[in-house]
Formats: C-alpha cells, structure tokens, sequence
C-alpha cells in the first residue's frame, strides 16, 4: 500500500507544529514499513492508494481522487474554530446550513461529507467537525499528535529558573503578551522560536523588549536540535503557553513528555487534552490577570501534578495505519 | 531569478488543458534562460524570487510568501464565473458584497476573494477575465495582467495538406464540455465528427453514454481516445474541415488555439471568452440542450467551413514566457512585497 501525503501550504513559507506533525507521521509510518510519498502534484505518472490530505482538500480534488480509485483521508487542524466562543459557532454552523442548501457545489466544508476518513487531533475536534461541518460520525477518527522518543528519554535533570515558551512568534501566539506579563511580575520566562518574517512589526516589538529586560526574558531564537530541546524541557521549571487559538499544541505535548508542569491559555483543546493536570489562564486577559497567572504558576511548578504522557510517534502511527488498512 | 510554480490540482487526477499550460509555460520559460522549480510543498529550504500559483492561493499563503520576501503571482481560470449571465454575475457580485460585510471571518477567508488585493499581480488568460478579475474581486487596475496562452511550435510548422470530411473536438470527455450532446447533434444533421479525449474516469456514466453512442454511429462519430504525440494532433487539425468546441462553461481552449495555429476554422459555444480571443474569425453556436438547434449550426457550419477564413492566430509559448518574464521582473522591482 502506498500512501500519498498532501499539504496546501509550503514549510518554506509556513514553518511549525504542523511541519513537525506531517514529518513526524511521515517517518513513522515509514519504519512501520509502509511507503509513504509527497504528493507531486505536477507528476501524472504518481500513484498512490491512499491520499491523506494535511488541511482541507478542495471537493472536486476528492472526487477526482476517488475517480482514480484511492482513498482519501483528511486531517484538518481547527484551531480558529475551536478557539471560538459558542455563538460564533453557532453562527457558522447556521451559515454553513444555509450556503448547503442554497449551493453546495465548490462548497469547500463539502469535504467533510466526501472524504474516506477524517482525522480530528481531540475529542472537540471531532465534535466540531460532526456540528459544525456535518462529518459523518462513522468517518470520525480521533489520533492525537505524538511526541518524539528523545523527549521522554532525556535524562531527569535539576530544574531551573526558566519557564519555557516553545512557539512560533506572532500574534496567535501572544508570545509579546506573555513577555510584557513575565517582565511585569519578575518571572522569568525563555522564548524558543521564530517568526514568521523577521520584519514583522509584532516580531519586532517582541525581540525589543526581549533585548531590554534580558533578566525576565530569554531569546536567543529557536532550537532545531530534539535532544537539545527535550533538555531545555527537563531543566524548565514549567511551560507556558498562551495562544488565543490552538489545535493541539506539539510544543505542550513535547514538554509534557518531559514532566515539565504546563500553564496553557484557557481553551477547549487544552482541558479536554489536559483536564486537571494541566493549569491555565484566560487566553485574553490582560496584563494583570496575566502577569498574576504566571507568577502563581512559577511559584507552584514545583510542586503541580504531572501531565498524563502523551502518544510517541510509533503508535500514532501504529493508529494511522489502522484506519489506512482499514479502507 | 528564480521562479516557483505552485498549483493544487494534481496532474494525475485531472489532465487537460491547465496542464499543458503549466508545463508548455515551465519550459519555454526556461528556454529564455528563466529558472523554474516545482513547489515541492515539503521542502522547508526552497527559495524563489517569485511563486507562480495556478489557481486562486489563500491569502495566508500570499501573506506567509511576503513575510519571506517572495513575491506571488496567481493565474486564475474563471471558467464557471466566466460563463455566467450578466445577470448572475450582478448577482454574484452583490452576493461578494453581502458576505463580506455580515458572514463570519472564516467562511469568508475560504473564499479567498483578499487574494486579489493581496497578491503582487493577478493574470487573466482573456481581456474578458481581467474585468471579472477587476469587478467582482476588486482586483486594483494595475495588478491585472491578461497574458493569454501559448501554442506550441508543431501547430504553427505543421505541413498543410487537403482538408478532409471530419470536424475535429479534442477535450476532455465530460459534462462540461458537452461532449455527448455534440455527437447527438451530429448523429442528427449526419455531419461526421471526430472526437480525441480521454474522460477524468471510464467508469464515468457520461463516458459510458458517449462511447455507447459511438459504437451506434460509426459513420458519424469517431473515437479512438486521446492523442498524446502534439505532431499528430497538429497533423489532424491540419487536416480537419474544422475544430468545434461546444463547452458549456470554458476560460480560454487551449485546443481550439491549437487548431487555430493550424488554420482550422472553429465552431466554438457562444461565450464571452471565445468572442474575445476569436472576434469575427470564428463561427458560433449557442449553448442550448436542443439537439435540433445545435445540429443545424453543425450543418451549417460543416457546409461553409471551407470557405471561411483562417482564425485569429495566437501566440507562441515563447511569446507567452516573455510576457510573464516581464511580470516577474517588474514585481521583483517593487521594493517591497505587498
């Protein structure tokens, strides 16, 4: 059986979780001995026998697939939809309802109702996807995002000062938020990651204050190296986290493989990944009721329960797999 | 300078003409010294001054493209757009309006209607489609480029030769393209029709009625398949009575300028594209589902075809390679990305 992966927007110009979830997958599905290739989509002479589509392939696109005999998969992150409050997706909901039955045709949510199989990261996901967008419940499948084996064998280290933020600086994030909070409250905080472009005025603004207050926050951009990364989980003294919207972060996943006690924005995705073991903060308060969060949070880390350990690539994959068979 | 051509239909799951497109402009690109790369989607190090997308990108991906210093250029098909009523496209437009202002931010963003503004410049394959482009996109003036497509050198160099008893259609056999509903009409007015495609699927019930169809009417219909050798292809147009294109729905045939470049006379659907790449040089027919009617245009135009003066010819691949080369060139220019 061979697989073809698919993905709308190019790592070149979007690098992330989701990179790292699509590589991930890729390569552990490999080592299970099950051929995986990109899809090339100026190659007519590519065959494949599952197409998994990383986002929301276009409807005419599935139908094309299927015509030609593979099966399709999709797996769509929801992270602004699954960040919304209830009435905004009820209104979305209903407007979905509405465009169905006034033309469905090139409706993209179509997608939902035409692929094989959809793969939600958590259980909100998949009941956003039924509510919202009308995936057949028997389609559904839940697979969580796994976590490479070097973050839970890194060796148990004395934690230090440092709380950690593993993330891809710009708005969503609140990354510049979070920095103006720690160095309101003396707590200090390291920030690994990049931005987007290096000329963005958020970017910008962020690496500013970063340079100003260099007692409270720690920059020195991002860290390419697992290992290297999985220590700076074992030293942190906990992780933060306090994007405005989330799928099912990686970076939480990674430090919770680590031990590394989690402070994460107030969202679905995260209690129901979390639920108690996990603390959290409104994810649009301000800088009080932030600044507050962070510094009860860097006074209790010690001593917080541990997260439930998450999957490791092998058995995503291991599941992956499953359901590939399985059509 | 470096350009990256992007595109998500993938060629394997649907051939046609936006193919030949994407491939005939690649390579007389870099037959002008134009280095061109297939987005490799994977590949976290690949740089181009410019992204080339076929389609309509998001405008998170334009977006994520600048904040990278890329530039990004999109060639959109308004096919469906394109072959609507003025009526429905007053209403379309109206429809934009509405949802930008009362539906939520998500749904709109899949529209991905932003793109225009966004993007560095938008092409149109027909002056008809850059005032679509402008008017029910908001597209600004200076950004619509119309570059029209190519034609490769075998149509222009084949040999000329006696003209013989078929009319040529070359497409992809599929509802759009009418397919069945021309040989219906052919098998009427006894005009004998020749048609060379493939179906997206054989399984498709549509096929499965054309080729049916044919096995009825020998005399009047020919099908042998698709034609992949572009010499034969160029030869058969050269010695076709005529080319005939009964689309429903069409941005701008790629095949019918293929038959052009070959002197062939055309029976294309009345649309608005085909009146403006083609003008008086070509014949018409409206898009009916009466057999009787579109049988007696094929008649009439199989009586006069003959005498009808070779179409508008079009433009050489090259001659297109040099046009986007120029777009590439001027974006780069502009010091920073939109």
């Amino acid at each position: 059986m061979k697989v073809l992966f698919a993905h709308g927007l190019p790592f070149s110009l979007a690098h992330g979780g989701l990179q790292i979830q699509i590589e991930e997958t890729r390569r552990a599905l490999q080592q299970s001995g099950l051929e995986v290739d990109h899809l090339r989509w100026w190659d007519a002479e590519q065959r494949g026998d599952v197409l998994h589509h990383f986002g929301r392939p276009h409807p005419e696109v599935v139908r094309l697939a299927q015509e030609k005999g593979l099966r399709v998969v999709m797996s769509e992150l929801l992270t602004a939809q699954g960040s919304r409050g209830r009435i905004h997706r009820g209104v979305q909901k209903w407007t979905l309802r509405l465009l169905r039955k006034v033309r469905s045709e090139g409706l993209s949510a179509e997608s939902y109702r035409r692929v094989d199989a959809v793969i939600a990261l958590t259980e909100w996901e998949a009941h956003l996807m039924a509510t919202i967008y009308g995936a057949p419940r028997e389609r559904l499948h839940i697979i969580p995002n796994g976590v490479e084996d070097c973050f839970f064998s890194a060796p148990q280290q004395p934690r230090g000062k440092w709380l950690v933020c593993t993330a891809t600086i710009t708005e969503r994030k609140r990354v510049l938020e979070l920095a103006q909070a720690a160095v309101a409250t003396s707590v200090p905080v390291w920030v690994v990651g990049k931005p987007y472009g290096e000329s963005d005025p958020y970017y910008k603004a962020f690496a500013e204050l970063a340079r100003a207050q260099p007692e409270f926050i720690r920059y020195e951009g991002p860290v390419a190296d697992r290992a290297v990364m999985a220590g700076i989980y074992r030293q942190a003294r906990g992780f933060v986290l306090l994007s405005t919207m989330e799928s099912l972060s990686l970076s939480a996943l990674e430090a919770a493989a680590c031990e590394c006690p989690l402070l994460l924005g107030d969202l679905p995705w995260a209690r129901t990944t979390f639920g108690g073991q996990a603390q959290y903060c409104p994810p649009f308060a301000g800088l009080a009721k932030t600044g507050e969060a962070l510094r009860r949070f860097h006074a209790a880390a010690p001593n917080l329960p541990l997260a439930r350990p998450p999957l490791r690539w092998r058995e995503v994959a291991a599941q992956l797999r499953q359901l590939y068979e399985r059509l | 300078m470096k350009i990256l051509f992007d595109h998500h239909d993938p060629f394997h799951f649907a051939h046609g003409g936006l193919q030949i497109q994407i491939e005939q402009t690649k390579i007389a690109l870099e037959n002008i010294g134009v280095e061109v790369e297939w987005l490799r989607w994977w590949d976290a190090d690949q740089r181009g001054k410019v992204i080339h997308f076929f389609g309509r990108p998001s405008d998170v991906y334009i977006q994520q493209a600048h904040a990278k210093g890329e530039r990004v250029v999109f060639l959109e098909l308004l096919t469906g757009l394109g072959s609507r009523s003025a009526l429905e496209r007053r209403m379309q437009r109206a429809m934009v309006h509405c949802a930008r202002r009362f539906m939520p931010r998500g749904l709109i963003g899949r529209m991905c209607w932003d793109s225009y503004r966004l993007a560095d410049a938008c092409i149109a394959n027909t002056e008809f489609e850059a005032s679509l482009m402008r008017q029910m996109f908001d597209a600004p003036v200076e950004r619509v480029q119309v570059v029209p497509n190519g034609v490769e050198d075998a149509f222009f160099e084949a040999a000329p030769v006696a003209r013989g008893p078929w009319l040529v259609c070359t497409a992809t056999i599929v509802e759009r393209k009418r397919i069945l509903e021309l040989a219906r009409a052919a098998a009427a007015a006894r005009t004998p029709v020749w048609v060379i495609g493939i179906p997206y699927a054989e399984s498709d019930a549509y096929f499965r009625e054309f080729t049916e169809l044919v096995r009825q009417h020998p005399e009047h219909l020919r099908y042998e398949g698709g034609i992949n050798d572009r010499g034969k292809l160029a030869a058969i147009y050269r010695e076709a009575r005529g080319f005939v294109l009964l689309s429903q729905r069409e941005t701008r045939s790629l095949s019918s300028e293929e038959a052009a470049a070959t002197g062939c006379p055309l029976l294309l659907s009345d649309l608005p594209w085909a009146r403006s790449v083609f003008g008086d040089s070509a014949s018409y027919c409206a898009v009916t589902p009466d057999t009787a009617v579109t049988a007696q245009a094929l008649a009439a135009f199989y009586t006069a075809a003959p005498q009808r003066p070779p179409p508008i010819q079009p433009l050489s691949w090259t001659g297109v390679a040099q046009r986007f080369l120029a777009i590439y060139e001027r974006v780069i220019q502009e010091t920073v990305p939109r």
